[in-house]
């Protein structure tokens, strides 16, 4: 392309068509001041403080949006565009109050900063304020409208990054203001509280609810999120070694500017109350506080007698997708080297455990932002808005703003399903049978990627054959997919060139999960999109360093790098360096642990950063099998239900308060670092793990964190600081992938009056919610609570909204009140993950219908 | 508009929806023609307009709470406009907004109760020449007098 010269303050520069007058100067390093303009968001030249004047024809332009052309004159600090400046920004502040000293934004007003800048000590203008006062409903964001300038950040954050459009302009001239529809309060309006427009207000008008200090924090690191696994990069404020708020780090981060509710206010669970000061360990039958060397003395003293009494099959470690990649390294480690076991696993297993066994590393094949350059998007089993927020901002972007076609199928109409081309209300367990219909569809007609196959698979004509009895009237009778959606989704799929298949827990949670994951890869090899921009697979499944956790060998068949036991290279690298044998043979995943904790196989267990008897389906029963141990030790940052049954508990600290690396659901490793000094007594679970392995006489030699990030990095090649990278064919192993058929599960049909429950995500609550239950604010958001239900099926059984139910699987009974939902179709009910009520109807036995599923009865009652 | 004081059901809008043929920029043709048909926007409409032409509620709200031309509360089946620009209001554009006033006992931008007359103001009309002007159910009415006002409120 052609370069364009113009002038800029003098000088002679070039750029790019395409580009504005601002971008232009600040590719040469001019400052020209703005305010309405953000890079992260479309220009909209609402603010004229960017006003540069072209000397030729003596016009004023605004620089954000006026493109460059050939032969410009421009001044960027002439005499007409100084005035014009102080003007504007003069008349902003004549409308805007006197309050600078109390007002939360400090010294990072942008409009104070721009005053400043142009030396406006004085106003000059008749003084001619708006009065709105202070409008705080919601617990995350109070507003002051008289502070607002006007520049539309907010908006234009709220629809082009977010895609929530709850706000627009409402009125015009003096009184226009961002306002809701019907300028209703934000939680009866489409806000999803993820706290962009916070983030973009250039003034005080918006600022955080129940912040903790006024004005500019003493100190700022840049970190991460630590609830899902979209790994959003943050920044941690602090003042006196507290949290006071977290903002989003744009630069080179999955995120951008923006958060979800839980990421950007959900922190104050690190200094609730409830945090554990000292470590604690059980005599006569309690829990008592104790130093940290006795209660590593005791912690060491408990596994080694078990090792030597019971060996070393009687031994569990459940390690963490919460803890970092360094900490779950040195625990495997713990568990392989000292005591020759690999019943170890971590928390993740059964929302991502089908995926590691189905796909290379378990991962992403495509960063996140491949999404928004796909031809299709299909979601299945996944509500992101929920689960992972800032996934769900880059499919609605892909939707609503590049027409990319968007397919939808799960049973509820979630919020994605609501803007989608086509949304699939399919039956529980009937998506394997729906993928064989697709592939057998593109097979029928050839609109597959025949050249693709050929090259890189083998086996098309098992699987030709396997899906032939998927026709479409095999659909239609059986998925709960019409004949019209099914030929919509058809079509949609043969013309893309590269589909970007996306799923989460409604798959991986299900009891044919795996069969699921073969016929979605099926679906991605035949389409030929692996490795290709815009295509691959994205499973939503993981939790911030839930990848990590694999990664790093956290996994009863699995050594770091994901490498198998039977892999004889990879086994013997790790014994020379380790110096240890390791065991040949694949230990207890972790419901096994459970029910070799339950039959008396397991003795002791080492539970880091997890807090299973929440977390887990069927509470009740993990509770009694972990009770039953003979030794327990738990190291968290609550007494939580699990800590409540140990025989030692470590006081850990939270992601805050500690370095290391995490590994998001694009593989992309990144940094935390520590933003406070550990409160209390508590340590990092990488100190505890170090004092306890010198106990164990296998002393390690690593005097920081980033020694075993190092040593991480020798392991497994290529494990170092990364942004997120394309995987190709050749990663899915040596030689062709065979295309290998899914077999749909046979699911019991439900009986007349039956139910199917389903449990998922909200946006207020993280999973078990052992967290999140501890942040004050997002705890008064009030997500509906109870079970969610068809209003017909409500009228069937004689219940309205807020009236109790008890629901039955069998064997435990639930009394539960009842909300109706829209949203969910007739036989099937909702219920969240973080209600630790309904963990009981669930099972932990991957057999019985997965996790997040099960059969029940329903009655009224009375 | 022929229709005011009619109650919204969505039935009655599929056409007008139909028309807009998912195109945001028909957003105000739309408003327009649901305007022309209950005599202001119906609450009700406002998602389902945003919905059929992809866009948000609140970016139609924007639109026609910018605009003078829209209205979010019922108005009356007469709409009476004076005009109170720079050339009426220096050939008594304001006594006939007073006397306006008067007549239909109303304030400015307000709706009867029997939703009988409508009572706004606009900025200019283009019909300077003719000042002071108003403007009755999209009839131009010049050089206002008293006699004249009255005369032209009573028959409507």
């Amino acid at each position: 392309m052609d370069a364009i010269a113009i002038t800029l303050n003098g000088s002679p520069v070039s750029g790019r068509p395409g580009m504005t007058i601002l971008d232009l100067a600040r590719e040469v390093g001019i400052k020209i001041p703005t305010l309405c303009h953000d890079p992260s968001l479309k220009p909209a030249g609402v603010c004229r403080i960017c006003l540069v004047e072209e000397e030729k024809s003596a016009r004023l332009l605004a620089s954000c949006i006026t493109p460059i052309s050939t032969g410009m004159v421009i001044n960027t600090e002439s005499p007409a565009v100084i005035e014009n400046r102080k003007v504007i920004v003069k008349l902003m502040l004549a409308s805007h109050p006197e309050s600078c000293v109390l007002c939360e934004k400090g010294n990072r007003c942008h409009l104070r900063s721009l005053a400043a800048e142009l030396g406006i000590g004085r106003v000059d203008y008749y003084p001619m304020p708006k009065f709105s006062g202070t409008q705080e409903v919601n617990p995350f964001i109070l507003r002051d409208l008289s502070k607002c300038v006007l520049c539309g950040k907010c908006i234009r954050a709220d629809q082009e990054l977010v895609v929530t459009g709850a706000l627009d302009y409402l009125g015009r001239g003096f009184q226009a203001a961002p306002a809701t529809v019907f300028n209703g309060p934000l939680e009866t309006s489409e806000c999803t509280f993820c706290g962009t427009c916070l983030t973009m207000c250039p003034t005080g008008a918006l600022f955080e609810k129940g912040k903790p200090h006024l004005g500019t924090p003493a100190a700022r690191v840049s970190s991460l999120c630590s609830y899902c696994g979209c790994g959003c990069n943050i920044f941690i404020e602090t003042v006196d070694n507290k949290i006071v708020s977290v903002a989003p780090n744009p630069e080179n981060s999955p995120n951008g500017r923006t958060l979800c509710a839980k990421g950007h206010f959900g922190f104050d669970y690190i200094h609730h109350h409830d945090r554990l000061k000292k470590p604690l360990i059980r005599k006569e039958g309690a829990l008592q506080e104790a130093e940290w060397d006795e209660a590593l003395d005791f912690a060491a003293k408990g596994l080694m007698e078990c090792h030597s009494k019971y060996g070393p099959e009687a031994l569990a470690f459940l390690g963490s997708s919460k803890c970092t990649n360094e900490e779950n390294f040195l625990f495997q480690k713990i568990a392989r080297a000292v005591f020759g076991t690999n019943n170890i696993d971590n928390g993740a297993r059964l929302h991502s455990g089908a995926s590691v066994e189905s796909l290379p590393f378990g991962a992403m094949t495509n960063p996140l932002e491949d999404i928004e350059q796909s031809d299709a998007i299909f979601v299945f089993g996944s509500n992101p808005s929920a689960s992972h927020p800032v996934a769900s901002y880059a499919i609605k972007r892909a939707a609503r703003f590049k027409g990319i076609p968007l397919v939808v199928v799960d049973p509820r109409k979630t919020g994605l399903a609501a803007i989608a081309s086509a949304w699939v209300s399919i039956r529980p367990g009937k998506d394997a049978s729906l993928l064989n219909g697709m592939a057998a569809a593109i097979l029928e007609t050839g609109s597959f990627d025949n050249a693709f196959v050929l090259a890189n698979c083998t086996d098309l004509d098992e699987l030709k054959k396997s899906v032939a009895p998927f026709d479409a009237k095999f659909v239609e009778t059986s998925t709960g997919c019409t004949a019209d959606q099914f030929t919509k989704i058809v079509s949609i799929l043969k013309e893309s060139k590269s589909p970007a298949i996306v799923y989460g827990h409604g798959v991986t949670r299900q009891a044919g999960a795996s069969e699921i994951i073969r016929a979605l890869v099926n679906l991605t090899l035949l389409k030929g999109s692996i490795g290709k921009q815009g295509g691959g697979i994205y499973p939503l499944d993981k939790e911030n360093n839930g990848q990590g956790a694999w990664d790093m060998g956290c996994s009863p068949g699995r050594l770091p790098g994901s490498r198998r036991l039977d892999d004889q290279e990879a086994v013997h690298r790790f014994e020379s360096s380790w110096q240890k044998p390791i065991p040949k043979t694949p230990g207890y995943s972790a419901p096994e642990m459970i029910q070799a904790a339950e039959a008396g196989n397991l003795r002791a267990m080492y539970v880091m950063g997890e807090n299973p008897v929440r977390s887990f389906p069927n509470s009740p029963g993990v509770e009694k099998a972990l009770g039953s141990l003979e030794f327990l030790i738990v190291q968290d940052l609550f007494l939580t239900e699990t800590a409540n049954l140990a025989h030692v508990v470590f006081p850990a600290c939270s992601f805050a308060e500690k370095d290391g690396t995490f590994t998001n659901i694009e593989r992309r490793v990144q940094r935390i670092r520590k933003a406070m000094e550990p409160l209390a007594q508590s340590r990092a679970d990488f100190e505890v793990l170090h004092g306890l392995a010198e106990r164990l006489g296998y002393p390690m030699e690593y005097d920081s964190v980033s020694k075993v990030t190092e040593e991480i990095a020798s392991a497994i090649p290529g494990y170092a600081i990364h942004t997120a990278q394309r995987l190709s064919i050749s990663d899915w192993g040596n030689g062709k992938v065979p295309l290998t058929p899914a077999a749909p599960l046979v699911t019991t049909e439900i009986k007349d009056g039956g139910f199917i429950l389903l449990r998922g995500s909200s946006l207020f609550q993280f999973m078990g919610g052992t967290r999140t239950s501890r942040s004050s604010r997002l705890g008064s958001m009030k997500s509906a609570e109870g079970i969610e239900m068809n209003p017909s099926d409500a009228l069937r059984l004689g219940v309205d909204e807020g009236e109790k139910v008890k629901i039955s699987n069998g064997g435990s009974d639930v009394v539960t009140a009842v909300s109706l939902s829209d949203s969910l179709p007739k036989g099937i009910l909702f219920c969240h993950y973080h209600d630790l009520a309904f963990s009981a109807l669930f099972s932990l036995d991957p057999k019985s219908g997965g996790s997040a599923s099960c059969t029940v009865r329903v009655e009224k009652e009375s | 508009m022929e229709t005011a004081g009619l109650q919204f059901k969505r039935e009655d809008i599929e056409d007008i929806l139909k028309a807009g043929d998912g195109m945001p920029s028909n957003l105000i043709r739309v408003l327009q023609a649901v305007q022309e048909k209950y005599g202001y926007i119906p609450r009700e409409s406002v998602k389902l307009i945003a919905d059929s032409l992809h866009v948000f509620p609140s970016q139609v709200q924007g639109v026609m709470t910018f605009y003078a031309e829209f209205s979010m509360t019922p108005r009356g089946r007469n709409i009476v406009r004076v005009c109170r620009g720079t050339a009426c209001h220096v050939r008594g554009g304001r006594g006939v907004l007073r006397v306006t006033q008067k007549v239909l006992d109303l304030d400015e931008g307000k709706t009867s109760e029997d939703l009988k007359y409508t009572l706004e103001t606009v900025s200019c009309l283009g019909a300077c020449a003719l000042a002071p002007v108003m403007v009755v159910n999209k009839v131009y009415y010049g050089q206002m007098t008293p006699k004249r006002i009255e005369s032209v409120l009573t028959v409507l």
